[in-house]
């Protein structure tokens, strides 16, 4: 059986799925990205096989997202823009604002019923209000990544962080803790520093449910109440929400190949 | 022979990489020759050749801005950091005088400090134009500040500024103004594609320091023999790029332009000179360039309260077939960013896809912007 591949290259984790002929969800791989591309792709490609119990050679097609997409080696790049959209209407169809908060980018996406970009926006320059910022405050805090959203939902008195950049944002947490802070009203106070800005770019684009929120920083349930609360509605997250441009990437590889194989068709036909 | 005469073009407007070796050139061709710097969007460059004077245009560049910061605050646009970097290193002291138009608070800075602090190298002269095209005053207050914009090159550079020179140096730019739509419009058709947007802003950057009668030979050689081929165009998205009036983008910036899957239609890189189209030769030059200016279309520092900015861009949009529409914007550009809102409104009301991405001339982290056209690009196709 032919497989598909969709490799999503991004700052802190490379992510792999593969999806089979029937555009169903095979498996899905996250490993850290490291400082070299191929190698991290390698490494996810290979563990997303094992998982589906699936060899090499039966990927057909591979499509590659994320910053490093053009080093990916892969039969086609598309924008992770595109991908996480493919990926978020697979996972969830009524979906029609998508959030993605990864390790250096945040984006804000609208799209159509059938997958298109309608409009989007994105950070640009600066760290703030994406993973690489909570990932700096939680080494101030002296606290694993993972416990910061839980730990943050026990705060009813946040501390307020005004800084968006993250070096002056970390001197403001540990002028907090200085001060006597608890660590669980920083944390909360982070969240809230975090969920203005990238509600501020949801704005932008014009937020219009469902709303889908996926990248790492979707797992910190803490971030994610704090969005939801600021946002006034819930957000879908899915258990692959981590993986969405991984799996927009395979979805993509697969209709690509099945269209290249169609024109190859009707050309023996004489169509 | 379209492809040889656009590569024979595109070769003799590389000077602008390098304008102080084509500069030393000219002067060697012209013993005693003055020369006179101009800032971007708009300075009469006629009267700047009809006092016998090279004009050239003041871009800025690629520069770590180390001696200008202590001048200039960090967040004013790049194109006026990085040119008193330039200024400050001496590279303008070749410069006879430098004419600043007034087109922002930023402009107006530089100019001012330019007068302060290099007064003793090279004359420094605000040109006073109005910001209203339109009023009743305009045209007889403009032509009445460019007589004494003329008297003042006058006097510094010692030719007097007759009015058949002027007479003259009008049609020479009516020249290249003429010839630069020709290649505006050539640039629209299929065969135009073959045009990059690095290759269009070599091509009209060099208008800004080549002599005009040599910059336009080259054109009129290069459309005699370009033709509008009905070769198909390259499987990409037709744009307009808006925003390119005062400051051109790094290189690496406008090469991942060209490798997005964008194809540039139209533009209004420069638009500020090109936009004074064909301005009369008989009579009162004097009045007949302030006419020009005051005809032409508005831009973010000029204001007409009937002829409004986006209406240049849906033109343009309408006459390129293009898809959608790219503000590239200079990062800390007031004008343009309040335009921004305007312009937006009226793509969206008639459904034209747009995006807004901010540039300085150090290109930053370029993979972000590649992520942004490339998605543009996917979105639209």
């Amino acid at each position: 059986m032919n497989y598909f591949a969709g490799i999503d290259t991004g700052s802190m984790a490379t992510k792999c799925v593969l999806v089979d002929v029937d555009g169903q969800f095979a498996s899905s791989a996250v490993v850290p990205s490291g400082a070299r591309i191929s190698i991290a792709k390698e490494s996810a490609l290979q563990e997303a096989l094992t998982k589906a119990g699936v060899s090499r050679t039966q990927i057909v097609f591979m499509v590659a997202t994320g910053y490093g997409r053009k080093r990916a080696d892969a039969d086609a790049e598309v924008t992770e823009i595109t991908c996480h959209a493919r990926g978020a209407i697979y996972l969830f169809p009524e979906t029609r604002t998508i959030l993605d908060i990864g390790g250096q980018d945040t984006k804000a996406i609208r799209v159509e019923a059938n997958g298109s970009v309608k409009t989007f926006a994105m950070n640009d320059k600066c760290a703030a209000g994406t993973g690489r910022f909570l990932e700096v405050m939680a080494r101030a805090l002296e606290v694993d990544l993972e416990d910061m959203g839980p730990l943050s939902m026990q705060s009813t008195s946040p501390q307020r962080i005004s800084s968006f950049c993250t070096v002056f944002g970390e001197s403001e947490v540990v002028s907090h803790l200085a001060n006597g802070a608890e660590v669980k009203d920083i944390a909360l106070g982070l969240n809230e520093a975090i969920g203005q800005r990238v509600v501020g770019m949801l704005r932008r684009v014009g937020v219009e449910a469902q709303v889908t929120m996926s990248g790492g920083v979707s797992r910190n349930i803490g971030m994610r109440k704090t969005i939801e609360k600021l946002l006034g509605c819930e957000m879908n997250v899915s258990e692959h929400s981590q993986v969405v441009g991984a799996l927009g990437a395979a979805i993509i590889a697969r209709e690509r190949w099945l269209a290249a194989e169609e024109e190859k068709l009707e050309r023996t036909d004489g169509r | 022979m379209a492809d040889e005469s656009f590569s024979s073009l595109l070769q003799a407007c590389r000077v602008t990489t390098n304008p102080g070796t084509y500069i030393a050139a000219w002067k060697e061709r012209h013993p005693g020759g003055r020369l006179v710097g101009f800032f971007p969007t708009y300075v009469p460059t006629e009267l700047i050749i009809a006092a016998g004077a090279l004009p050239v245009g003041i871009w800025g560049g690629s520069i770590s801005p180390s001696r200008a910061n202590a001048y200039i605050q960090q967040f004013t646009c790049s194109i006026v950091r990085s040119a008193t970097e330039y200024a400050l290193k001496g590279t303008f002291d070749i410069l006879d005088a430098a004419l600043f138009p007034p087109i922002c608070d930023s402009a107006k800075l530089v100019g001012s400090s330019w007068r302060l602090n290099f007064s003793d190298r090279f004359l420094v002269e605000m040109v006073n134009l109005p910001e209203r095209l339109d009023s009743g005053a305009s045209v007889s207050y403009l032509a009445a500040e460019l007589r004494r914009i003329g008297a003042v090159l006058s006097e510094r550079l010692g030719d007097v500024i007759s009015d058949d020179a002027l007479r003259a140096a009008i049609a020479a730019c009516n020249r290249v103004r003429r010839l630069q739509e020709g290649f505006y419009r050539w640039r629209e058709s299929p065969a135009g594609a073959r045009a990059s947007l690095t290759d269009v802003c070599t091509i009209i950057k060099a208008g800004t320091v080549m002599d005009a009668g040599e910059y336009a030979v080259l054109l009129e050689e290069f459309l005699a023999s370009a033709g509008t081929s009905q070769r198909n165009p390259p499987p990409t998205i037709p744009v307009v790029i808006t925003g390119l009036a005062c400051q051109l983008p790094h290189v690496n910036l406008l090469e991942v332009f060209d490798s997005s899957g964008l194809r540039v239609v139209n533009d209004d890189l420069f638009f500020g000179m090109r936009a004074c189209g064909q301005i009369a030769a008989e009579g009162d030059p004097y009045m007949n360039l302030a006419q020009g200016f005051a005809d032409s279309a508005p831009l973010a520092t000029r204001y007409h309260s009937r002829k409004k900015r986006h209406e240049l861009v849906l033109d343009q949009v309408r006459s390129g077939r293009a898809k959608g529409v790219v503000s590239l914007i200079p990062k800390f550009c007031e004008p343009e960013w309040f335009d921004l809102r305007y312009l937006r409104q009226e793509l969206g009301q008639r459904s034209i896809q747009h995006i807004s991405i901010d540039f300085e001339e150090d290109p930053g982290m370029i993979g972000a912007v590649q992520t942004r056209l490339e998605a543009f690009a996917e979105t639209l196709s």
